[in-house]
């Protein structure tokens, strides 16, 4: 392996070079890793200053 | 100020997008919480700049990412040869054989240079388009293509992934080295 292929010259926007089975398997683990926080429940901290913010706006 | 039950509800639909954010920016969950803190204290403070009907989600992810790369320039003005980094944790951890669980992707994942990781996680797990993704970093549609598509060889080149086909894991590596090279010559 060379250098060329991570400064390659290929013009932006071109189709992926990858196997669409490979990619399909990256795009699978990059949401679970993704999910892993999305749809963790929302820290004690974050919903308190959010009714903070809440409450300010009101007065 | 005053905001819409509207766009309140789109406001606090979107805190668990921005933590997943974060985390993949940061790397750390106690950083990643205090980015989004600071997001939405901005995001409340100045939400008369924001024009309702636009992309709240998209403009929440600016302010985020525009706050933490501001605070790291102030946190350290060293120049990170992002190559060099690369080369560096890939030198550090040998090859991965095997199935890939999510351990390792994660790893690899944080290898990425910063650019491409945040592209690849836009527009790969956040659900941006490639435009929208473009309008967060502030960069051409096509630098964002090319992040996205360097970011996914990265990772295959790193974790060297099996397809779906029963070859093994490195004659899987060769067949994306040379398919790489067929398409670049």
């Amino acid at each position: 392996m060379t250098n060329k292929e991570k400064t390659n010259g290929k013009k932006p926007g071109k189709s992926p070079a990858l196997d669409p089975n490979i990619q399909a398997h990256i795009g699978r683990k990059l949401r679970a890793v993704y999910d892993e926080v999305a749809t963790a429940p929302i820290p004690d901290r974050i919903v308190d200053l959010l009714a903070k913010l809440e409450e300010d706006q009101r007065k | 100020m005053t905001i819409s039950p509207r766009l309140r509800e789109e406001l606090l639909g979107s805190v668990r997008s921005l933590r997943a954010f974060a985390v993949s920016l940061c790397g750390q969950p106690d950083r990643a919480d205090d980015l989004v803190q600071e997001t939405l204290v901005k995001a409340w403070s100045n939400i008369d700049s924001f024009q309702e009907g636009t992309n709240l989600q998209a403009w929440l992810f600016t302010i985020l990412r525009n706050h933490y790369y501001s605070e790291i320039r102030k946190r350290r003005r060293e120049v990170e040869d992002a190559d060099g980094h690369y080369a560096g944790r890939l030198a550090a951890h040998p090859p991965q054989q095997g199935h890939l669980d999510l351990a390792d992707f994660k790893r690899a994942l944080r290898s990425l240079p910063d650019d491409q990781r945040e592209a690849l996680v836009l527009v790969g797990a956040s659900g941006f388009s490639y435009e929208e993704a473009a309008g967060i970093c502030n960069v051409a549609v096509g630098t964002i293509k090319s992040r996205v598509s360097r970011a996914r060889s990265h990772l295959a080149k790193t974790l060297k992934i099996e397809s779906d086909s029963d070859i093994g894991p490195d004659s899987t590596a060769e067949a994306i080295f040379s398919s790489l090279k067929q398409r670049r010559a």
